[in-house]
């Protein structure tokens, strides 16, 4: 007996150890392009195990030793795949997935993903719903298609700056391919830098932010470009009112590397060039604006994957004057610019089946010009003036994320950067017919991080996130140092219904100065500094979602509530403007040094509100509907008396409804109608007299010696009531339209795609702006006047594209 | 195709319609008081401006001018007061200081009410006038290309009186005799006008951060004998004030900028109730 229990206790240890582990890995690609997928689902439905592809492509899941494994594929707008395969303890598995056709005509069997993962308020947007939204003068647009989502809101009709859960637009981390991009309008907010030809996919953040983001308080826009097919070679083009596009796509060596590239620009200006020639020769002004987009990627097996992306984008504005009378001549030409230049270097290693990583290199510059020069002649002398005002910012970004999946319960993504900003915020020349003066002003931040999370998966029914980032940011005699922790939990109630919640803290040391009213190419990016502290917000998120079966129906509600900390305003009357007037005046006493944190206040903000979405992602017939119900509130001391007043983009209610069917191969239908509360505004109430202490003591004067003259020299001014009371109109407005798609009758690759469009259908006049107009005096009572100004009536559009 | 380019026109011109649209917007906002007066020792009369406020966007626009039926009383104690009279030439209410004396450091309560309008009041403590040890130190500024001549810049220089918060202004004081609006030599009178520095700054200024320190300004000269200047040493509502006053008058004040909100100590209405205490200064110029 002694001996049995003694053989049991010597094998007990074999026995425990008999349950192998085995691990699946590989990486998931797009049949046909070979384009890595993110975020695919990999089920094991015989140990009811999930994990899912990262932004790579790269999955891994261990499981219990077993003779084969059966293997179920899922991602939106691919067949869902089903395989069995003969098991081995590191079984490496590339799979394939196919696109159904047209991508609206699947039916999924497999779990659905947003209640399959613990982050909550996310967005995903393809490429193919960004091309089919109607959209002013039919130019697609990420961030017009962002702006249809719950919780985001645009500054005024027409911009494309992003308001999202009461954030500013420079509250929002835009990436694009792992680089920072600080100014992402054309066209003064019309238009973002995103062509949507080049991009594969954009991901919207909104609250629960993974430890891996940080440096930005209301949100991360995640766009990814596309790798280019490694198997054929393909394109895409059109014209239409505003731009022209290209995008060519192929393999290098086939299977292994593949390149990308896109272009895009407006020809308006160069139509209207000849016309204003004739009209008027000694005038011409012009805009235009355009992007270049390329990548590049090369397979050196499935351990070794390297990535070149880069992008270059330019809006420039300009204008020439000459006069030629008798014995004057002059030519002025003046103008402004900004552009965005962004390099990225990744290298992808995977170690191991389980542990995987990236090394990236980016390099990230914007700037901003604004220029003049003035030749004059007069009696044979000759005079030059020129100016150059530059401001911008440049990155330098080393980082290495590592991912390292160790069961099928964790996830753990750690990692470290390091990022050299050199801001520049002024850099002024002036040479006035041989005086010269030069300045430039540097404002260095060096910035690194620490960042770890795990992903836990506890029985498919508790997912629980954890994060944690470490940030340092260094200016010129402060360190500032922030711990940041993070939280996003989910729990499935049922399968179909989950419930969420997160926590989350951020902090942002790279502010934009921008006057309050207006947002223009010349706000300014600068770092923190020994005076200015970091921003920082705190976020939580409570919600529930609803994804019945085989309904391919999203229902979802969230609320939020978020407090932001050491926000940034300009002082009243201050603006950088004042220096910029002094130094384009010619003025060398100035510096034109901006010493801007003696210009700026700080305080505190609010936002919380509730969103629910209703969505269709599948089927002939998808679209959304989106309601916010939210407030934004601000506090600063030394504005508006110190009281708490409505944040300029406070909405009260956001409605989006999108609409898209296909009824044929050939036919895609698609609407949208938009409502919001309008932005809030600061008005003058009241207009009185001052007086001055020089203007009572002449009077006094006057009084005391008698005087029969009771002149006196006095100022109107005008009291402006609580900042942003007075509501501009509600806007909103009706969007249609038709894509015909036509193959080519010899070429079947060779399609066409004619595009009808009509932007506020039923001519809404929507508020762009409002100005106070003075209505000039009767029997001597001043009378003013509110003008609402409208920019977009009804606007039909016509684009044509094609694709090979 | 007539009639193609007729639907295209009829299209267009809706496109094209209007931009600008007036909204007649009543903010339904009631005139106020707006009051304005300075308690200055060193002067033999308080002298104080009331007029009303015009609302904006209304259906009933109002004309700016003098308040002549409002009762308008000062008090020392608030508890005690005397009513000031009207001097319907000058549109001012006024009390001389052998009737009602002004002093250094005590506060001083005022009330206005017409009429029409709700009752205005406001308090402000008079400050002691503190030896600063003014002086005024002259340096050639040199010559150029552009100014061949030699001028002269010099630095007012004083000590912030300690312990206490303190408000300075530098004001230069002219004598009017001759009234151009008559064209007739007329009894002269004082005014003061605020000076500004050479770097083109408001010479008004706060001891903030500064108390019991040394402080100076840069002033322009020119080639002068002799430096006058006059230092109103001020309550904070007089700082406040005229500061808000100058930077909403700047030149950018413009749509792209924050509002400035003129200050005011006012209750229920506009303006301000101050104090300040001010003294001469000669300075003789030995530039050779």
């Amino acid at each position: 007996m002694k001996r049995k229990i003694l053989f049991l206790l010597c094998i007990l240890p074999y026995c425990l150890f008999a349950q192998q582990k085995h691990t699946l890995s590989g990486y998931i690609y797009e049949k046909g392009s070979m384009e890595s997928l993110p975020a695919v689902t990999i089920y094991l439905p015989d140990y009811n195990a999930a994990a899912s592809s990262n932004s790579y492509g790269f999955y891994s899941i261990t499981y219990s030793a077993t003779d084969s494994v059966t293997v179920i594929y899922s991602y939106m707008g691919f067949a869902v795949d089903t395989v069995r395969l003969a098991s081995v303890p590191n079984l490496s598995f590339n799979k394939l997935m196919d696109r159904t056709i047209k991508l609206r005509t699947v039916s999924v069997s497999a779990e659905k993903k947003s209640t399959e993962v613990a982050q909550m308020s996310t967005h995903t947007i393809s490429a193919l719903e960004i091309k089919s939204i109607p959209m002013l003068f039919g130019e697609k647009d990420l961030f017009k298609t962002l702006i249809l989502m719950p919780g985001v809101s645009s500054g005024t009709e027409g911009t494309s700056g992003i308001f999202v859960r009461g954030g500013t637009p420079d509250q929002n981390l835009i990436i694009l391919d792992e680089a920072t991009i600080y100014n992402a309008s054309h066209l003064l907010g019309f238009f973002s830098i995103f062509n949507g030809n080049a991009i594969k996919s954009a991901e919207l953040i909104k609250g629960g932010f993974p430890a891996r983001y940080g440096g930005r308080l209301s949100s991360v826009i995640d766009v990814t470009m596309k790798e280019g097919n490694k198997q054929t070679y393909h394109g895409e083009g059109g014209v239409g009112i505003l731009s022209g596009h290209f995008m060519v796509e192929g393999p290098i060596v086939k299977n292994k590397s593949s390149f990308m590239v896109s272009g895009r620009r407006t020809w308006f200006d160069l139509l209207m060039r000849p016309v204003m020639a004739a009209i008027q020769p000694d005038f011409s002004a012009g805009y235009y604006f355009y992007d270049l987009n390329a990548k590049l990627n090369y397979d050196f097996g499935d351990k070794n994957k390297l990535y070149v992306s880069g992008y270059f984008g330019r809006d420039k504005f300009s204008m020439t004057h000459k006069t030629d009378d008798w014995e004057y001549k002059s030519k002025y030409t003046a103008g402004l610019y900004w552009q965005n230049g962004l390099a990225a270097i990744r290298w992808n290693h995977m170690f191991f089946n389980k542990l995987f990583s990236n090394l990236s290199f980016i390099f990230s510059d914007y700037k901003m010009n604004i220029f003049q020069i003035h030749n004059t002649q007069f009696n044979g002398f000759k005079n030059q003036l020129t100016y150059d005002f530059t401001s911008g910012i440049r990155d330098y970004t080393l980082k290495y994320d590592m991912t390292y999946i160790p069961n099928s319960m964790n996830t753990i993504l750690m990692g470290v950067l390091v990022t050299y900003h050199e801001a520049r915020p002024n850099a002024v020349q002036l040479n006035d017919d041989g005086r010269k003066f030069k300045n430039t002003t540097l404002a260095p931040g060096l910035e690194y991080a620490l960042y770890l999370e795990d992903q836990i998966n506890i029985k498919n029914k508790l997912r629980i996130n954890p994060g944690f980032r470490l940030n340092f940011f260094s200016v010129p005699q402060k360190t500032y140092v922030a711990p940041e922790p993070r939280l996003s939990i989910s729990y499935n109630l049922r399968k179909d219904l989950a419930m969420k919640a997160s926590y989350a803290m951020m902090n942002q040391y790279m502010l934009l100065l921008s006057p309050t009213t207006v947002g223009l190419p010349t706000d300014l990016w600068v770092p923190v500094t020994k005076n200015i502290r970091p921003q920082r917000s705190q976020q939580v998120a409570l919600g529930l979602v609803y994804e019945p079966k085989k309904t391919m129906m999203t229902f979802s509600v969230e609320g939020y509530y978020k407090k932001m900390d050491h926000i940034i305003a300009y002082l009243p009357g201050a603006s950088f403007l004042n220096d910029l007037s002094d130094a384009m005046g010619g003025n060398f006493n100035e510096t034109g040094n901006l010493d801007w944190d003696s210009k700026v206040t700080t305080g505190q903000a609010w936002a919380y509100g509730v969103e629910f979405l209703a969505r269709k992602s599948m089927g002939k017939f998808t679209g959304w509907v989106a309601y916010t119900l939210s407030w934004a509130q601000q506090q600063f001391d030394e504005l508006n008396y110190g009281k708490k007043f409505w944040a300029r983009y406070d909405r009260r209610h956001d409605v989006s409804i999108v609409l898209m069917y296909s009824p044929t191969k050939r036919i895609n239908l698609s609407l949208s109608w938009v409502y919001a509360t309008g932005n809030a505004l600061t008005l003058p109430t009241e207009s009185y007299q001052i007086q001055s202490i020089s203007n009572i003591l002449e009077r006094y004067g006057q009084m005391q010696s008698g005087d029969q003259d009771t002149h006196t020299w006095f100022m109107y001014a005008e009291n402006f009531g609580t900042k942003n009371d007075f509501r501009m109109e509600a806007f909103h407005h009706l969007d249609i339209a038709v894509q015909f798609i036509k193959p080519h009758k010899k070429n079947k690759r060779f399609e066409s795609i004619f595009e009808v469009s009509v932007y506020n259908v039923y001519n809404h006049k929507n508020p762009f702006m409002y100005m106070v107009m003075s209505a000039g005096y009767t029997q001597e009572k001043l009378v003013r006047r509110l003008a609402k100004i409208t920019i977009f009536p009804i606007i039909p559009s016509f684009t044509y594209s094609f694709r090979f | 195709m007539n009639r193609l380019f007729f639907y295209l026109l009829f299209l267009l011109s809706i496109s094209l319609h209007s931009c600008i649209t007036y909204i007649d917007k009543e903010l339904d906002i009631k005139p106020k008081l707006v009051l304005h007066c300075y308690l200055v020792p060193q002067l033999d009369t308080t002298i104080l401006h009331l007029t009303n406020s015009a609302p904006l966007f209304t259906n009933n626009p109002r004309k700016i001018e003098p308040v002549a039926n409002a009762t308008v009383e000062i008090s020392d104690n608030n508890n005690q007061w005397v009513k000031l009279e009207y001097n319907s030439e000058h549109e001012i209410y006024f009390i001389p200081q052998a009737q009602f004396p002004i002093n250094e450091g005590k506060t001083y309560y005022i009330r206005a009410s017409a009429p029409g309008f709700e009752t205005v009041s406001a308090s402000c403590a008079v400050p002691y006038l503190r030896e600063v040890n003014l002086d005024f130190v002259v340096e050639e500024h040199g010559s150029d290309a552009h100014e061949p001549y030699p001028h002269f810049h010099g630095y007012l220089r004083w000590i912030d009186y300690p312990g206490e918060e303190n408000y300075y202004m530098f004001f230069d004081k002219s004598r009017m005799i001759y009234d151009y609006w008559t064209y007739t030599d007329t009894a002269s009178w004082y005014s003061w006008w605020l000076l500004w520095d050479a770097d083109g700054n408001p010479c008004i200024y706060s001891d903030k951060g500064q108390d019991g320190k040394k402080m100076s300004v840069l002033m322009m000269l020119g080639y002068p004998d002799i430096y006058e200047v006059t230092l109103f040493q001020t309550d904070r509502n007089c700082y406040l004030h005229e500061k808000s006053i100058i930077d909403y008058d700047s030149d950018l004040q413009s749509f792209m900028l924050e509002p400035i909100h003129l200050y005011s100590n006012i209750r229920n209405g506009y303006g301000v109730f101050g104090a300040f205490v001010m003294r001469d200064y000669v300075f003789e110029i030995d530039v050779e």
